[in-house]
């Protein structure tokens, strides 16, 4: 029997969609887990057959949350540190890479090769100096060595937005500078706006960055009442003791506000992707 | 007369400078730092602060700065700060040998010479902190390994509930009986089978086997002996053969979740896990664990959090007597009615008459025996060398379906002794 056209566009469509079903699933399933988890109590953590739908339902799991640890606390406190880095990081990220794309300077090529190669470093390896650095300008146990740093750039961050900033016609700069403007005002008033979806990129990925960071908060900090999110949610998890279902419930809130972001961002997110796998 | 008003008056006039003085002297600030559990984060954080207002009290004039770390990353944080040059004064974690080896422990030996706390401490406990003949810890808490069984599954199977003075045949017998896959019930869990079944567990010295000789130098002749080749086969058949043991997925060497699933009818627990069991609605019970044959004697594993100082503190006197104080029987004392920690020494359990109690009872009875010490604080290189190759036979079973295992285990073993061989070479001479 030979197919029509359209009942082999109806077979490609259902067969497509069964695919991208099979992987949603497999990709939403340690999310609904964490869900299920975070309303289960502890006897049932490990029942089997597993109860994909817990009964009863522990709904105080989120409460004990701020029983036992200051959670409030720690959630604002990652809020002001990823407030604090989205403005370094836009204020350091953008300028830098406008000075990269547009500006022609001697060394620029030597420089750019000098700041791309501070990402070959892994993050261990300056650990101990970084500490001693801040220690000795007194900055343990305050948040200044959590943020200051964003106020140099991101060098990853600066990459991705020269690239972005590049793909930029020049015509537009020069048209600015003929009615009169300078160099910053184009950088105000033609780049960065322009420049967008690439700077919703830099939002999206301090934010993550920094709301998921765990090593340096716990580095720089001493004092509990400092500790951010992903702290805070450690306090659960021991080497051989670790409390599942509040571990599942500071989890389940603590991802709320990157999923918002994402949700609010997501036009620009993906727009800043596309466009910069298109052209980068 | 005259010179007598003068003097007088001349004192009035100092009041103000000795008060001065007095307002003046120095504050020691030692600084702790410590880790909180998984669970009861709230009570254990709690207590810190009362141990060190409670010291602060009796020692006036030294302030303890405590800083409390979740579990995960704290020894990335302690040697940091040790890198750096601002380590604590204090902490506590768990093993030593490493650190100690590197040089960053403050050896303890010279201070306990002058002091009688640790006369107090269960040996067991002590043993833990001893490296190469001198001792770098002091133990915060005393813990023992047993099994917990559930009475239920028990009296489901029809049988008698394990006793004291029971074998490891016993127990495996047992295992068999009390499982029941069809009806996912299994006779054990969280025994992943090999190298945490040997290392940490209460099986650790009953299954006849020793993995390295005392200096934790020499592997051959020990890992490959026919005893060790048997105990580890005991341990994967476990998984395998006998199929008994619970999904590795759901298992923790310690797993006390595993076993409050109510699927499973014994887990090795230690008093670490017995809050939680005690706070669930399982209807369990306690036992010894099983020994070699009816010959041998059960030889207790016994584990403890252990207190260090930092070998660059700047306040070692004051640091030390922070250490004395929260291994003493007051801190202990206030530990243990908190129901944080189990003390380290039988002095409070028989005070509080944990001795007597039908469930720590059990765990007392192996505190207050001699028992050996751990394999893996034998040597600085154990988890660089040992570990690893046992778990490489581990997985050749149980993954790879291998079950030559004697070739397995003289490979692990060849394997395990040059990486400890170029580990000790590899140190300055005398080490």
């Amino acid at each position: 029997m030979r197919l029509t056209p359209k009942q082999v566009e109806t077979i490609e469509k259902v067969l497509g969609y069964a695919t991208l079903i099979a992987v949603a699933v497999v990709l939403v399933l340690p999310l609904y887990w964490m869900l299920a988890t975070a309303l289960k109590t502890p006897e049932q953590t490990f029942a089997l057959p597993p109860e994909w739908i817990p009964n009863p339902m522990a709904w105080e799991n989120f409460t004990q949350v701020f029983e036992e640890v200051p959670f409030g606390r720690f959630i604002l406190n990652t809020v002001i540190l990823v407030a604090l880095n989205i403005i370094g990081e836009l204020f350091a990220v953008t300028l830098v890479a406008y000075g990269f794309a547009r500006l022609r300077f001697p060394g620029r090529s030597l420089l750019f090769l000098l700041m791309l190669s501070t990402l070959m470093i892994p993050y261990h390896v300056t650990l101990v100096p970084r500490f001693i650095l801040f220690s000795r300008l007194g900055w343990v146990n305050t948040y200044l060595p959590l943020f200051v740093p964003a106020f140099t750039g991101s060098s990853f961050l600066i990459f991705m937005v020269r690239q972005y900033m590049m793909s930029i016609p020049f015509d537009l700069d020069e048209a600015a500078y003929i009615d009169g403007a300078s160099r910053l005002q184009v950088f105000w008033h033609v780049i960065l706006p322009l420049s967008r979806p690439a700077l919703m990129l830099v939002v999206v990925f301090t934010f993550v960055g920094v709301w998921n960071d765990f090593l340096q908060p716990l580095i720089y900090l001493n004092d509990p009442n400092l500790f951010t999110i992903s702290l805070g949610l450690s306090f659960f998890q021991d080497v051989r003791d670790t409390n599942w279902n509040l571990l599942m419930a500071g989890s389940l809130m603590a991802s709320i506000p990157p999923l918002l972001l994402f949700f609010f961002a997501q036009r620009q997110l993906i727009g800043g992707i596309s466009i910069e796998g298109l052209k980068g | 007369m005259k010179k007598a008003f003068v003097v007088v008056v001349m004192l009035f006039l100092l009041i103000p400078f000795l008060g001065a003085a007095a307002q003046d002297q120095p504050v020691t600030i030692i600084n702790w730092w410590a880790t909180e559990r998984g669970r009861d984060t709230a009570a254990t954080r709690e207590l810190h602060f009362q141990l060190a207002r409670a010291f602060e009290a009796a020692n006036p004039g030294t302030q303890v700065a405590i800083s409390l770390y979740p579990s995960r990353g704290f020894a990335t944080r302690v040697l940091t700060a040790i890198a750096a040059g601002e380590g604590p004064d204090v902490w506590y974690h768990y093993y030593a040998p490493d650190i100690a080896a590197q040089g960053f422990l403050e050896d303890l030996t010279p201070y306990l010479e002058q002091s009688d706390v640790d006369e107090g401490w269960f040996e067991s406990a002590a043993r833990r902190g001893v490296y190469q003949g001198q001792t770098y810890g002091a133990p915060r808490d005393a813990v023992a390994g047993f099994i917990a069984y559930n009475k239920d599954i028990f009296d489901a199977a029809g049988l008698p509930y394990p006793e004291d003075g029971w074998t490891v045949d016993e127990f495996r017998q047992t295992a068999l009986a009390l499982t029941d896959l069809d009806n996912e019930v299994y006779g054990v869990g969280g025994i992943e089978g090999g190298e945490g079944c040997l290392m940490w567990s209460p099986f650790s010295f009953n299954l006849g086997a020793e993995l390295t000789n005392e200096d934790g130098r020499t592997v051959a002749g020990y890992m490959d002996s026919p005893e060790s080749i048997e105990a580890m086969r005991w341990c994967l058949n476990l998984v395998t053969e006998d199929q008994v043991s619970t999904p590795a997925s759901m298992g923790e060497q310690f797993g006390e979740q595993t076993f409050m699933s109510g699927d499973v009818g014994m887990q090795t627990v230690s008093d670490w896990e017995i809050p939680a069991l005690m706070a669930s609605d399982i209807n369990f019970g306690v036992v010894a664990p099983p020994r070699l044959d009816e010959e041998a004697e059960v030889i207790p594993w016994a584990d403890s959090y252990m207190y260090y100082m930092w070998s660059g503190s700047d306040n070692k006197d004051a640091a030390w007597k922070l250490i004395e104080y929260l291994t003493g029987s007051e801190a202990q004392r206030m530990a243990a009615e908190a129901g944080v920690w189990a003390p380290n020494g039988p002095a409070i359990w028989e005070e509080l008459g944990w001795n007597e109690d039908p469930i720590k009872s059990v765990s007392y009875n192996q505190l207050v025996n001699s028992t050996l010490t751990p394999n893996y604080l034998r040597s600085q290189f154990f988890f660089d060398c040992v570990y690893p190759a046992l778990g490489d036979v581990r997985t050749r079973w149980i993954e790879g379906g291998e079950r030559d295992l004697e070739t397995m285990m003289a490979d692990a073993t060849a394997q395990a002794q040059t990486c400890l061989d170029d580990g000790y070479s590899a140190l300055p001479a005398g080490s």
